[in-house]
């Protein structure tokens, strides 16, 4: 499994939704029922599933998958 | 070959996005078939097919089977939302409903889903009320709180020991313990005041770090000390509507250094990591069960190789594995492990594949055995199938068979009784005995609300009801169970490579041993030589267990009769039908020698009465033995003319 079907596997877990799929342009927006709550489900299984940890500092990663992606270094 | 579990995760998901569902759940269901128990992603995947197509009983049994294969956050995260989809729409199954008001010093949003979920397992349908975090308070104390316009039947108050208002150290321990608990106990006086919920009260899990490092645990004045008096004031002062969920305890299990995560404290007030949530929630369903009276009742147990090692009627009292050796121990201390059960209360039964006498001699006379028969209020030995035993057993004792648990070290009767009387919950044993005691000690189907006098006494009451009670065994069919096993055969004459396996079944074999004539490994070589005499093995596997070279027959051809000479089979393959499949075989030899008359003999000994009507049941008929033949001997012959040759329909060959 490439680290990009990875990372599309974890928000359709925690979004319950398996026909998400990840664009480098996809944000928070227009992701339905992205809240605190999800973004702190998001941001642990992440972690788990890539082996990091994810600072404060990180948290700007997220405006977009693309920058997320560069991040984790996919 | 099987396919990876990432591969058929894959395809399912492929096929499911080109709208083939049907075809998406039979490569999952394959898959599954393949384990014990199904692995956690299949089940998870499994039910979210179902769910999305509004199967909601059929998604929700995956999603039990989930809980109890996995511990893992993520995955019981998306179980809980899968769940929620499906939760409030109408099922066709019967489930418990319950209102559950969960109150947290912590954030709890994460765990609700999980805790619905894990109550999900017990079949209990929970509607939760949910307080913001740290609001305990303010929903208790004001009467026109959500919180009782809610009427919950429980109340939850997880609370963590940031939430007290203890001191790093004092001077005054109790005064700052006094204090502390009188908040608790205004809290749950009114709760009691204005609603009849039963309250469950988490109790505080000492936090990692401490200042006096092992100074703390002998100054009553510090706040691990503190914590500790407090824990144990809540649970022997607090009034009789609060049970408590021993929090404290399960994180020492857990580890502390598991149990916290500052980081996630910080992010968004999380006090028990998620890791550790499923754990959590799986207990506070455990305790929420036992109070709507779903917890067992009774556990019925196996004997060879569960509750020690070896098989008592091949091996006799000497030959068991009890006591001395690394399993022996294990064996002891899984049985007091077992008898601890029984004191508090636990019924005991007794299912065994064994004659009834063989299945009571360790009971009777090993010195290492630490359950004796007074123990155990019903003890069933025989050769039926477990399906019926346990229905017997529920019947007799007079309880569901929803109240019993069955422990048994082998995987094909486990998963009989989870196909023929899925009511009733089965322990999966791990292969070594020195893991049954932490499996048996690991689920948490005995959770209760108090303990009695009653429950002191309780076997002997079952037993006298056992006594009793006239009952008529109720019969399954078991054509499914068989079916599913799928099981293989392999039949083959006599060979260099497998002698020492037959010599050493023609040595061994008891029970099922139509004649029980034992041969030296020179006179079966001598045998395989002579021309007039048909032999061959029968090796068996299925499903869960390859079990190796099980079965052997001897036949003695004169003319155009073939005559049974041995024929055995191991005890541990005995109820899957093998002895058709040999039969059907040897009834092939005969007709390919020519012969038309088959004949046996049954030698009665003291261990092998389960053969003894086994020619009739297969339509031989008697005939007149010789005189020569051993006292109670039995002659039977089938004509190959005339009748048909035996069925064997549920072992490919």
């Amino acid at each position: 499994m490439t680290s990009h079907t990875k990372l599309e596997r974890v928000f359709q877990n925690v979004f319950n939704n398996d026909r998400l799929l990840l664009e480098d342009s996809l944000d928070p927006q227009s992701i339905e029922d992205w809240d605190s709550v999800n973004f702190v489900n998001l941001l642990f299984a992440i972690e788990m599933e890539f082996g990091i940890q994810l600072g404060e500092d990180d948290y700007d990663h997220f405006e977009n998958i693309g920058k997320l992606k560069k991040r984790l270094g996919i | 070959m099987r396919k990876a579990l990432q591969a058929v995760l894959d395809e399912a998901a492929d096929y499911r996005e080109q709208g083939q569902l049907e075809k998406s759940l039979k490569i999952l269901t394959e898959h599954a078939n393949g384990d014990e128990l199904p692995e956690p992603e299949i089940a998870l995947q499994a039910a979210r097919v179902l769910a999305s197509e509004g199967y909601s009983t059929e998604a929700a049994g995956w999603l039990r089977s989930l809980v109890d294969t996995t511990e893992e956050f993520t995955l019981w995260q998306a179980a809980g939302a899968v769940y929620q989809d499906i939760c409030d729409h109408s099922t066709d199954e019967q489930l418990r409903t319950a209102r559950i008001a969960v109150l947290g010093s912590y954030t709890i949003t994460q765990f609700v889903p999980l805790l619905k979920l894990a109550a999900l397992r017990w079949k209990v349908n929970i509607e939760v009320y949910e307080s913001g975090f740290g609001q305990i308070e303010q929903e208790v104390l004001n009467p026109n709180s959500g919180l009782y316009a809610f009427k919950p039947d429980f109340v939850i108050l997880m609370v963590h020991a940031g939430a007290t208002r203890l001191s790093a150290y004092t001077a005054e321990p109790e005064n700052e313990i006094a204090t502390e608990f009188s908040r608790w106990q205004t809290i749950w006086q009114t709760l009691i005041d204005q609603s009849s919920a039963q309250i469950l009260m988490h109790n505080f899990v000492v936090p990692f770090e401490e200042a006096f490092g092992n100074l703390a645990c002998s100054q009553p004045g510090t706040r691990s000390n503190m914590l500790d008096v407090l824990n144990r004031q809540i649970a022997e002062r607090s009034p009789a509507q609060v049970s408590i969920l021993d929090v404290e305890k399960l994180a020492a299990n857990i580890g502390r250094e598991h149990w916290f995560n500052d980081r996630y404290w910080y992010m968004s007030k999380q006090s028990v990591s998620f890791p550790c949530l499923p754990m959590l929630a799986k207990k506070s369903a455990a305790q929420l069960s036992a109070h709507l009276g779903l917890a067992k009742k009774c556990l019925v147990l196996d004997l060879d190789n569960t509750l020690w090692g070896g098989v008592i009627g091949e091996d006799g009292l000497q030959g068991i594995s009890l006591g001395a050796g690394v399993n022996g121990e294990a064996f002891v201390a899984f049985q007091r492990y077992i008898l601890a059960l029984k004191r508090r209360g636990i019924i005991l039964a007794v299912c065994s594949k064994n004659n009834e006498a063989d299945a009571m001699e360790p009971f009777n006379k090993h010195p290492d055995m630490q359950l004796s028969l007074d123990d155990i209020a019903l003890f069933v030995a025989n050769w039926k199938p477990k399906p019926e035993n346990l229905q017997y057993i529920a019947q007799t004792l007079n309880i569901g068979l929803d109240s019993l648990v069955f422990v048994d070290d082998n995987p094909a009767e486990r998963e009989i009784v989870r196909q023929l009387v899925p009511e009733v919950e089965v322990v999966t044993l791990p292969k070594q005995p020195t893991g049954y005691l932490r499996a048996l000690a690991g689920v948490d189907w005995f959770e209760s609300v108090n303990f009695t006098e009653e429950d002191l006494s309780k076997t002997e009451k079952y037993k006298a009801k056992a006594a009793t009670e006239a009952l008529e065994a109720k019969t399954e069919s078991i054509e499914d169970f068989y079916r599913s096993l799928d099981m293989q055969a392999e039949i083959a004459p006599f060979d260099e490579l497998h002698l020492p396996r037959i010599v050493q079944l023609i040595g061994k074999t008891n029970q099922f041993n139509l004649t029980t004539k034992r041969r030296t490994q020179a006179e079966v070589e001598s045998l395989m030589q002579a021309p007039d005499h048909v032999h061959f093995y029968l090796k068996l596997k299925d499903r869960f267990v390859d079990h190796g070279l099980v079965g052997l027959m001897i036949a003695h051809r004169q003319e155009e009769t073939l005559s049974i000479d041995t024929w055995l089979m191991s005890c541990r393959v005995i109820g899957r039908t093998a002895e058709n499949a040999m039969l059907a075989y040897l009834g092939q030899q005969a007709g390919a020698l020519g012969c038309t008359k088959l004949r046996g003999r049954y030698i009665p000994s003291k261990k092998n009465k389960m053969v003894e009507d086994l020619f009739a049941k297969f339509g031989f008929r008697s005939i007149d033995s010789e005189i020569s033949v051993p006292e109670g001997s039995t002659d039977w012959e089938y004509d190959l003319s005339a009748n048909d040759n035996f069925e064997n329909p549920w072992i490919r060959v």
